[in-house]
C-alpha cells in the first residue's frame, strides 16, 4: 500500500510539472509528426508524375575509413566490420533507399559522376543539380559527428530547387532529428542538475524542430513476404514512443534522487514505508508513466498520423504493459545503483544514447550495420520497438510472444538487483 | 523511566568516526538539547535514534525498544524534523501533509481532521492551500516541522530546525516546541545556537568532533565552567605581546584571540576589566564592542574544547 502511495504522489508530481510533462510527452509527440510526416501525403504519386522530372548528378563522399575505428575494435573484427559499415554507406543509402523509392523514382533521375564533369553537365544545364555526398560519414555518425549533404543547382529553376531541397532535406533531417531532440533533452536535464530550468528555451528549441520539418521522406521498410508494408510514421511512432519510455524510467530515478537529497526518503523511511516499498513506489511509477505515455503516443499516432493499430489488441496491450514493466525493472536498477546526480547524468547522456541507437530509434535498425542489428533484440527498447513494429505489420501474439517473455524477464532481473543493492542511507 | 538511551554508540564512515562513543539517557518528558558546531555528530546521532542508519556499534532502545531489533516499533513513537525542508515542493502544505498521513495509516475525514490541526498548530491554518514553493523559509520550517507531527510521536526529534529564518519565525517556533514539551511530549533538540537551547532545554549535551563532552541539567552543564563568567571584546587587532602581557598579569583567566575577538574566561570579570583596558589602550586599534555575559554555554564550549561554539 505505502508503494501505491509513494507511486501516485510522485505522478501527482510529474504530471503537475509543465517542463516534465513537455519532455514526456510533447517532445515525442512532435519528433513523430516531424519524422513520420511523409512525401506522399503533400504529393501522391500521380501529381508527381505530372510535375516534370529532373535529372541530378551525385558526386559520391569518400568512403568510411576505418582507421579512425581500429582503436575500439578488435583486429580479427575489422573484416566483418570492413563489410558491415558498407550497409551505413551513405553513397548506398542515397542511391538505393531513397532515389530508387516509389515516390521519388518518378520524380528524379540520377546519375553518378566526378566532381568535375558534374560541374560541366551543371554549366550545359544536362543535370537540375549536383549533390555532393559526404565523406567518412559512417565513421563520423557513429562517433555523433555532423554531416553536411551539400547541393549546388542552378539559379534559374526555382521548381528543381524545391524538389532537391525537399528530398534532400528530410532525408538528412530523418538521420540527424532524433538524435538533436535528445540532445536537447539531455541539455535540459544536465542544466536542471545545476540551474534553473527556462521553459520558454525549450519552447522555442522544439518550434525550431518544427519550423525545420519541411517535407519528409516515406521510407519505406523491407519487410517479410506477405506482410503489410509498414511505413515510417509507423516505425517512428514506434520507435519514439519507446526510446521516451527510457526518459521516464530516468524520471523513476530522478524522483527517488530527490528523495535521497531531501530527506523525503528519511521522511517516507520513519512513517513506516520499508525499502522495498519505496522501491515498489519508484516501480509503479515508472509503470504508470509508461503506460499513459504509450497509450498517449500511439494513439496520437493513430488519430492525428493516421498510423495503422495493431489488429491483435489484446496483444498490443500485453506489450504495451511488457514494455512498461522492463522500463519499470530498469528504473529500480538504477535507483539502486545511482546515488547523486552525476550518475543521473551519466545515464541520460550516456546510456539512453547507446541504447536508442542499439534499439533503432536514431535510425532503422535496417540500415545499421550488421554487427549492431543482433544488439538491438538485446536491448529492451529495441525489443519492445520490433514488437510494436510486428504486431502494426499485422503479426499475432506468436510473432511477439517471445518478445513480451524477454521484456518481463529483463524488468524482473532489473527490478531484483534493484532491490538488493539498494541503501537507502547511503550517499 | 526514560525515553532513549543511548549505550555506547559509535558511527563510522570509512576512516571518519562522526559519532565516538557516546552514552546517554534521555527521561519521558524531558526537553533535551544536542548542542554541538558543524560536523560534530548530532545529525548522526539523530538519525541512528530514528532507525535511519545503522551504528558501526553500541546500541539504542527508545521506548525500551532497541533499534537493531525493533526498529518498526520505534518509527511508531518518533516524529522526526530533518535539518533540510524535506517536502516536494511543488505540492502544498496540506498535500505534503496528507501524503505522509497516508503513510501513517491515516485516511479520509481522520487525515484531513489531523492535517487541519496541525496547519493550525503550525500556524499556518489559511495557507495551507498554497504551493511550499511560494513559502518563505520560515514557513516552510513550519510546516516541515508539521509532518513531523502527523503521528502524534511520544518523541519529537528536531534537527536544527531554526536554520537561516527571521527572528519571527524562530519565536514562533521555540513557543511551539515548549508547547509541545508542556503537553507531555519528549523533545529531542539539536542546535547550534546555544541561546536556543538555554532557552528551551531542560537537559543538555554537548558534542563536538563526534564526543559527548558535557552533558547533564543546564545548571549542572553551566557549573562544568568553574561559573566563569565570559568577556568578549572586538577589536581588530591584538599584538602577540600585548596577549602575552595580559595572560602574564592575570593567569588564572582563559584567554583566546581570534578573528579579532579577544575572549576571557573566568570568575569575577569585573574586577579586573581595568587592568585589561589598560593594556588594550595602547594598541592602535579601538575597541568596537565589549561585553560580559553570565556563565553560559558558550562559555562552557570554550573552556572545554578552547574554541568558540561558532566558528
Ligand atoms: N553519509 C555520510 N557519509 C560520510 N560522512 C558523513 C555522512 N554523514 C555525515 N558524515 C560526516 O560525519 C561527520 C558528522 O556529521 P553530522 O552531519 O552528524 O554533523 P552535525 O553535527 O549534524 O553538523 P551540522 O551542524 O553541520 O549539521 C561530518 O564530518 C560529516 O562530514
Ligand atoms: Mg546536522
Amino acid at each position: 500500500m505505502h508503494g501505491l502511495f509513494i507511486a501516485l504522489n510522485d505522478l501527482k508530481i510529474t504530471l503537475k510539472d509543465r517542463k516534465v510533462t513537455t519532455i514526456l510527452l510533447l517532445m515525442p509527440i512532435l519528433l513523430i509528426t516531424v519524422l513520420g510526416s511523409a512525401l506522399s501525403s503533400a504529393f501522391t504519386p500521380d501529381t508527381m508524375t505530372d510535375l516534370h522530372q529532373i535529372t541530378i548528378a551525385i558526386v559520391e563522399g569518400e568512403a568510411a575509413n576505418l582507421n579512425d575505428l581500429e582503436r575500439f575494435i578488435p583486429m580479427d573484427q575489422m573484416e566483418e566490420i570492413e563489410t558491415s559499415l558498407s550497409d551505413l554507406d551513405i553513397n548506398r543509402i542515397v542511391k538505393e533507399e531513397v532515389l530508387q523509392s516509389e515516390d521519388i523514382k518518378s520524380l528524379v533521375s540520377y546519375e553518378v559522376l566526378d566532381h568535375h564533369t558534374a560541374l560541366s553537365k551543371l554549366q550545359a544545364k544536362d543535370v537540375a543539380g549536383i549533390v555532393y555526398l559526404p565523406d567518412q560519414f559512417a565513421n563520423r555518425y557513429i562517433m555523433g559527428n555532423k554531416s553536411e549533404i551539400k547541393i549546388v543547382t542552378n539559379t534559374d529553376s526555382q521548381i528543381d530547387q524545391m524538389i532537391l531541397d525537399a528530398v534532400f532535406r528530410s532525408f538528412s533531417d530523418q538521420l540527424s532529428l532524433p538524435r538533436i531532440a535528445v540532445s536537447v533533452v539531455q541539455e535540459e536535464n544536465i542544466k536542471e542538475g545545476v540551474g534553473t530550468f527556462s521553459f520558454s528555451k525549450t519552447g522555442e528549441d522544439i518550434q525550431s524542430l518544427v519550423s525545420d520539418k519541411g517535407i519528409s521522406l516515406e521510407f519505406l521498410q523491407k519487410t517479410e513476404a506477405g506482410k503489410q508494408l509498414i511505413s515510417s510514421k509507423e516505425y517512428y511512432t514506434s520507435a519514439v514512443a519507446v526510446m521516451f519510455m527510457l526518459f521516464s524510467a530516468g524520471y523513476g530515478l530522478m524522483n527517488m534522487l530527490h528523495d535521497r537529497d531531501h530527506y523525503t526518503l528519511m521522511r517516507q523511511l520513519i512513517a513506516g514505508a520499508s525499502k522495498f516499498q519505496m522501491l515498489l513506489g519508484k516501480f509503479l511509477y515508472t509503470l504508470f508513466l509508461c503506460v499513459i505515455q504509450l497509450s498517449i503516443l500511439f494513439a496520437y499516432g493513430y488519430i492525428a498520423m493516421g498510423i495503422r493499430l495493431p489488429s491483435d489488441l489484446l496483444a498490443f496491450m500485453i506489450l504495451i504493459c511488457a514494455a512498461s514493466f522492463a522500463m519499470a525493472g530498469l528504473s529500480v536498477l538504477l535507483c539502486g545503483i545511482v546515488k547523486n546526480q552525476r550518475g543521473a547524468v551519466i545515464f541520460q547522456g550516456l546510456i539512453i544514447n547507446i541504447l536508442s541507437l542499439l534499439g533503432g530509434s536514431f535510425i532503422p535498425i535496417e540500415v545499421m550495420p550488421k554487427i549492431f542489428r543482433p544488439l538491438a533484440d538485446l536491448t529492451p527498447n529495441g525489443r519492445a520497438s520490433r514488437a510494436f513494429v510486428h504486431l502494426i505489420e499485422g503479426g499475432q501474439w506468436s510473432s511477439i510472444s517471445s518478445s513480451v517473455l524477454m521484456l518481463f524477464g529483463f524488468g524482473t532481473l532489473c527490478l531484483l538487483i534493484g532491490v538488493c543493492v539498494f541503501r537507502p542511507a547511503e550517499r | 523511566m526514560y525515553m532513549v538511551e543511548i549505550n555506547n554508540l559509535t558511527k563510522k564512515y570509512g576512516s571518519l568516526t562522526a559519532v565516538d562513543d557516546i552514552s546517554l539517557k534521555i527521561e519521558t518528558e524531558d526537553l533535551y538539547g544536542l548542542l554541538g558546531p558543524n560536523g560534530a555528530g548530532k545529525s548522526t546521532t539523530i538519525s541512528t535514534i530514528s532507525t535511519f542508519i545503522q551504528p558501526t556499534s553500541g546500541d539504542i532502545l527508545v521506548g525500551g525498544h532497541s533499534i537493531l531489533t525493533k526498529a518498526s516499533a520505534i518509527r511508531k513513537l518518533i516524529g522526526l524534523v530533518p535539518q533540510d525542508v524535506a517536502l516536494y515542493p511543488t505540492l502544498t502544505a496540506r498535500e505534503n501533509l496528507s501524503f505522509f498521513g497516508k503513510l501513517y495509516g491515516l485516511r479520509g475525514k481522520d487525515l484531513s481532521k489531523k492535517a487541519d490541526e496541525i496547519l493550525e498548530t503550525v500556524g499556518l491554518r489559511d495557507r495551507g492551500n498554497e504551493k511550499i514553493d511560494t513559502y518563505s523559509g520560515g514557513m516552510k520550517r513550519r510546516i516541515n516541522i508539521g509532518v513531523g507531527l502527523m503521528n502524534d510521536p511520544k518523541l519529537l526529534i528536531l534537527d536544527e530546525p531554526t536554520v537561516g529564518i527571521d527572528p519571527q519565525s524562530r519565536n514562533h517556533i521555540l513557543e511551539t516546541v515548549k508547547n509541545l514539551n508542556q503537553r507531555g511530549m519528549t523533545v529531542i533538540y539539536t542546535s547550534h545556537y546555544m541561546e536556543e537551547v538555554e532557552f528551551l532545554c531542560k537537559h543538555i549535551g554537548i558534542m563536538d568532533q563526534g564526543k559527548l563532552i558535557a552533558q547533564g541539567s543546564k545548571e549542572e552543564v553551566c557549573a562544568l565552567a568553574g561559573n566563569e563568567e565570559t568577556l568578549t571584546i572586538h577589536i581588530s587587532q591584538l599584538s602577540a605581546q600585548h596577549l602575552q602581557q595580559l595572560q602574564t598579569i592575570l593567569p588564572e583567566y582563559t584567554m583566546h584571540y581570534g578573528d579579532g575577538i579577544l575572549t576571557v574566561l573566568g570568575k569575577k570579570i569585573h574586577s579586573v576589566l581595568g587592568d585589561i583596558l589598560t593594556i588594550l589602550n595602547t594598541e592602535k586599534s579601538k575597541i568596537t564592542s565589549l561585553d560580559v555575559q553570565e556563565p553560559n554555554l558558550e562559555s562552557v564550549f570554550l573552556h572545554l574544547t578552547g574554541r568558540a561554539l561558532r566558528d
